[in-house]
C-alpha cells in the first residue's frame, strides 16, 4: 500500500535530540521556538491542507478515556466498520471509509476535515439547507443503502464527533483544498461501456472481482467493497452519477496507484453505472425499478 | 438439551399451556419493542427482558398466571431516572439501566426478605388506580411529538410536551401522521370487527402501521417518507452483560436508589394485584406472596446480567396469558422461547416498522390504561369519590411516579386517621367494587383488619 506522504499533524514538536552542544539554543530560544510555532501553524491554515494524516488509527489510540475521546472512538470504528458497528441503520456492506478513503483523511476522497467547516451547506439532492448531521443521514439512507440513523442517535453523534475530530485547526468555512471528489473535465468522447469492461477487466477486477461483489474477509467483513449487487450502494447515491464516480476513480482508483486516463475512468464508470442494485428511495417502487 | 425441554414439556398440561405460549409469545414482542423504546433502550433490551428474566421468574415463583417481563409503568420511571443522567439509546445509558435492574432486583429481594407483601395488601387502590391513570395520560403525551415524526426533547417532565405541540404541529411530517392514524384506527376498530376479535389488538395495531408505511414507500420511495425506523437489530443467543458505576459515577448512586426502590416498589405493587385479580373466585390465597416477589427480583437481576432493563408483572399481558389458557409456570417459561425464536426470525421484517407505528401503539395502551380505570373505578360512582385518585395521577403526570407514591401513602394514612376519629364512617371514599376483582383486597387473614384495609 502506498501512503500518501503524511503531513506532521505538529511540526513544531521538539523530541529530537540535539546535539549536546547545540541544546542551549533550543532552551534558550523559547521566544524563537514559540515564534515558530505560530508561523508553521498559520502556514498550515493558510494552506489549508488540514490535518492530513495518513490513517489516524495510531492518534486515536493516543486518545484519552474520557467521554469526548470515548465518543470519536466509536466515530472511527463505525467510519471503519459500518456494517458491524452501526448494524441498526446500515443496509449492505459498506463502510464510510470505502469511499472516505484512509478513515476519512486523503484528499480528493472527500476527507471529512475539508466537509466539516462547509456545512451547513445548500444540498441540490435534497433542495434546501443541510447540517452536516443531515448530510450524513443521506449517506446512511443512499450510499449505506440503510435507514437513516435520527439526530440524537449515538451512531450519528459518534460519526460527527469524529469528523470533528478529524478537522481540529481547519478554519471554518476556508473550502480546502482536496475538499470532496475532483471532478473531470469533458473529453469530448462519450463515455463507453463496453471499452469500460476491459478495463474494469484487467484493472479492477483482481480486488473487486469480475463480478464487482468485492472481497469479504473470513469473518464476513468487507475488505474489498462491492460495487454493485444487492450489498452495495442504491441508485440514489452520489457514487450513481457517473461523473462523480468517474472523478473519484480517476484520482484513486487502482488504490495506490490510480493512473487511469479521464476517459478510462469515465468509461469504467459508465460500467459501472449499467450494473444492478437497489433502486432510488427517493422513487416509488414502480419508478425505482424501471427508471435507471 | 432440545430433548430435554421437550421431555418436560410433555410433563406439563401441553395442549394449553402450548396455546397460551404461543399468544402471549406474539403479543410480547411488539410490546418488549415498544417498551423498550418507551424506556429510552434499544428493542434488543426489550427482547432480552421479555426472555431471560421472564423465565427465570417463571421458574422460581411457579405462579401458574403471572407473567413478568418489560412494563408500561417501570419503562416510564426507567425513562424518568434515567434521561438526566446519559443520553437515550447511548451506552452509557444502558448501563446505567442494568444498574438500575440491580438495584431494583436487590431491593425486591430483601422486600421478600423482610416479608413486605402482606403489608402492601394494605396499600388503597386508588393509589395504584391513580399510579396507572397518570401513565396512562404520560403514554399519550410523550407520544405526541413521535406521532408527527418530530424528535422529542429528552428528559422533560410529562406535561411539556402538550406545551410543545403547536410548535410540533409545524414541523409535522405528514407521512407519519398518516401510519399513526392508521395505527390508532386499527387498533380502536380491531375489537368491533367480528373477524379480527381474536388476534391482539396491539398486533393488529402495529402491523396496519406498517402496512401504511410499506404502502406510502412503494408508492412515492423510502426517502421521500422520510420516516425513523427500528432498523437492524443484533441478537445474541446469551447476551451477557455487567452492571458497574465507574468511580468518578458513585455520585448517582443515591439517584439511582431512589428510582430503584420506586421501580421496585411499583413492580412489586403489580405483581401483587395480577395474584389477587387472576385468582379464581372463592380460590383460597396463596400462602405467601413474598416468594412471587423474591421470583420478580431475581428476574430483576438476570435482567442486569443479560443486557435487558427493570421488568415486573405485567397486568395486561397476565390477563391475556391467563384467557389463552396458561394452567402452569411452563407457559410462560414457552412463550419466552418462543418470543426469543421469534425476534430472530423477525428480525428483517422489526428493522422496517416506522417509529410512527410505535408510538401509536403505545397511545393505544395508554387509552387502554385510562378506560380500565374509568369503567372499573370512575363510572356510576360519585364524582367525589375519585378525588383522591385524581390526585395521585395529577401528582405522576406533573412530577413523576415516586412522588406520586409518597403522596398516595401520605393520602391514605390521613384517611386512615380521619377514619379512626369518626367512628361511624359516613360513606367509604373509595367504596369497594364487587365487579372488579383485581381491586378488592381481601384482608390478609392474619392480620388485624385496620382502617387501611377497610378503605380498600
Amino acid at each position: 500500500v502506498i501512503v500518501e506522504s503524511p503531513l506532521d499533524l505538529e511540526p513544531w514538536r521538539d523530541d529530537v535530540k540535539l546535539p549536546r552542544d547545540r541544546r542551549w539554543i533550543a532552551h534558550g530560544n523559547a521566544l524563537l521556538k514559540r515564534f515558530l510555532q505560530i508561523a508553521c501553524a498559520l502556514l498550515m491554515l493558510l494552506l489549508s491542507f488540514g490535518p492530513a494524516a495518513a490513517d489516524p488509527a495510531e492518534q486515536i489510540a493516543k486518545l484519552p478515556n474520557d467521554k469526548y475521546g470515548e465518543l470519536v472512538k466509536r466515530g472511527y470504528l463505525i467510519f471503519t466498520d459500518t456494517p458491524r458497528n452501526a448494524r441498526r441503520y446500515s443496509g449492505n456492506h459498506l463502510s464510510c471509509a470505502n469511499c472516505h478513503l484512509d478513515a476519512g483523511t486523503r484528499r480528493n476522497a472527500a476527507p471529512m476535515w475539508a466537509a466539516w467547516g462547509e456545512y451547513p451547506a445548500f444540498n441540490a439532492k435534497n433542495d434546501r439547507v443541510v447540517s452536516f448531521e443531515e448530510r450524513v443521514q443521506d449517506c446512511f439512507r443512499f450510499s449505506l443503502n440503510g435507514f437513516a440513523p435520527p439526530l440524537n442517535s449515538e451512531e450519528l453523534r459518534a460519526l460527527i464527533a469524529y469528523a470533528h475530530w478529524l478537522s481540529k485547526g481547519v478554519a471554518v468555512g476556508s473550502n480546502p483544498a482536496g475538499r470532496g471528489f475532483p471532478t473531470i473535465a469533458r473529453t469530448g468522447v462519450d463515455p463507453n461501456p463496453l471499452r469500460g469492461k476491459e478495463i474494469y477487466a484487467s484493472k479492477c477486477a483482481a480486488c473487486h472481482g469480475l463480478q464487482g461483489d468485492g472481497r469479504y474477509a473470513a469473518d464476513g467483513s468487507a475488505r474489498v467493497p462491492p460495487l454493485w449487487g444487492y450489498a452495495s450502494y442504491n441508485k440514489g447515491a452520489g457514487l450513481h452519477r457517473m461523473d462523480l464516480l468517474a472523478g473519484f476513480i480517476k484520482a484513486n482508483m487502482p488504490l495506490g496507484a490510480a493512473l487511469l486516463s479521464d476517459q478510462e475512468a469515465l468509461d469504467v464508470a459508465a460500467w459501472i453505472n449499467l450494473q444492478e442494485r437497489w433502486p432510488d428511495p427517493r422513487k416509488g417502487l414502480l419508478r425505482g425499478l424501471v427508471e435507471p | 438439551m432440545a430433548g430435554a425441554f421437550a421431555r418436560w414439556w410433555r410433563a406439563s398440561d401441553a395442549g394449553s399451556d402450548w396455546h397460551a405460549a404461543w399468544s402471549s409469545a406474539v403479543i410480547m414482542l411488539p410490546q418488549a419493542i415498544v417498551l423498550a423504546t418507551l424506556a429510552g433502550l434499544p428493542p434488543e433490551a426489550g427482547i432480552y427482558a421479555s426472555v431471560f428474566s421472564v423465565a427465570v421468574a417463571a421458574l422460581v415463583g411457579k405462579c401458574p398466571t403471572v407473567l413478568s417481563g418489560p412494563n408500561t409503568a417501570i419503562a416510564v420511571m426507567v425513562s424518568a431516572a434515567l434521561t438526566p443522567l446519559a443520553a437515550p439509546m447511548s451506552g452509557g445509558y444502558v448501563r446505567l439501566a442494568l444498574t438500575l435492574a440491580l438495584l431494583a432486583g436487590l431491593i425486591q429481594l430483601a422486600m421478600a426478605a423482610l416479608r413486605l407483601g402482606r403489608l402492601l395488601h394494605l396499600l388503597p387502590p386508588f393509589v395504584v388506580q391513580g399510579v396507572i391513570t397518570g401513565v396512562g395520560m404520560i403514554l399519550i403525551t410523550s407520544q405526541a411529538s413521535a406521532l408527527l415524526g418530530v424528535i422529542d426533547v429528552p428528559g422533560e417532565a410529562a406535561w411539556v410536551s402538550v406545551w410543545r405541540l403547536p410548535e410540533v404541529l409545524a414541523q409535522a411530517n405528514g407521512c407519519a401522521l398518516a401510519v399513526a392514524v392508521s395505527t390508532l384506527a386499527a387498533g380502536l376498530l380491531a375489537p368491533r370487527l367480528p373477524g379480527l376479535r381474536r388476534v391482539p389488538t396491539l398486533v393488529v395495531a402495529l402491523l396496519a402501521g406498517c402496512l401504511c408505511c410499506a404502502v406510502l414507500d412503494a408508492l412515492w420511495g423510502a426517502a421521500w417518507v422520510d420516516l425513523e425506523r427500528i432498523g437492524f437489530m443484533t441478537l445474541q443467543l446469551l447476551p451477557l452483560s455487567q452492571p458497574h458505576l465507574d468511580w468518578q459515577e458513585l455520585y448517582l448512586l443515591k439517584q439511582l436508589l431512589l428510582s430503584a426502590a420506586g421501580i421496585a416498589f411499583v413492580g412489586v405493587l403489580q405483581t401483587l394485584i395480577i395474584i389477587q385479580g387472576t385468582r379464581a373466585e372463592g380460590e383460597p390465597a396463596a400462602d405467601s406472596p413474598d416468594r412471587e416477589i423474591a421470583a420478580q427480583g431475581l428476574g430483576n437481576i438476570v435482567n442486569a446480567f443479560t443486557s435487558a432493563f427493570p421488568g415486573s408483572g405485567s397486568f395486561n399481558r397476565s390477563a391475556s396469558h391467563a384467557a389463552a389458557g396458561a394452567r402452569t409456570y411452563r407457559a410462560a417459561v414457552g412463550s419466552a422461547v418462543i418470543l426469543f425464536a421469534l425476534g430472530f426470525a423477525a428480525a428483517p421484517l422489526i428493522a422496517r416498522i416506522p417509529l410512527a407505528a410505535l408510538a401509536g401503539t403505545l397511545v393505544l395502551i395508554g387509552v387502554d390504561m385510562l378506560r380500565s380505570v374509568v369503567r372499573r373505578h370512575v363510572r356510576g360512582r360519585p364524582l367525589r369519590a375519585a378525588w383522591s385518585l385524581a390526585i395521585v395521577a395529577g401528582v405522576t403526570v406533573g412530577s413523576g411516579l415516586q412522588n406520586a407514591l409518597i403522596v398516595g401513602l401520605l393520602l391514605g394514612s390521613f384517611m386512615s386517621l380521619r377514619h379512626r376519629t369518626h367512628p361511624k364512617p359516613a360513606a367509604p371514599v373509595v367504596p369497594a367494587a364487587p365487579a372488579a376483582p383485581e381491586a378488592v383486597a381481601e384482608p390478609p387473614a392474619g392480620a388485624s383488619a385496620s382502617a387501611l384495609s377497610r378503605i380498600v
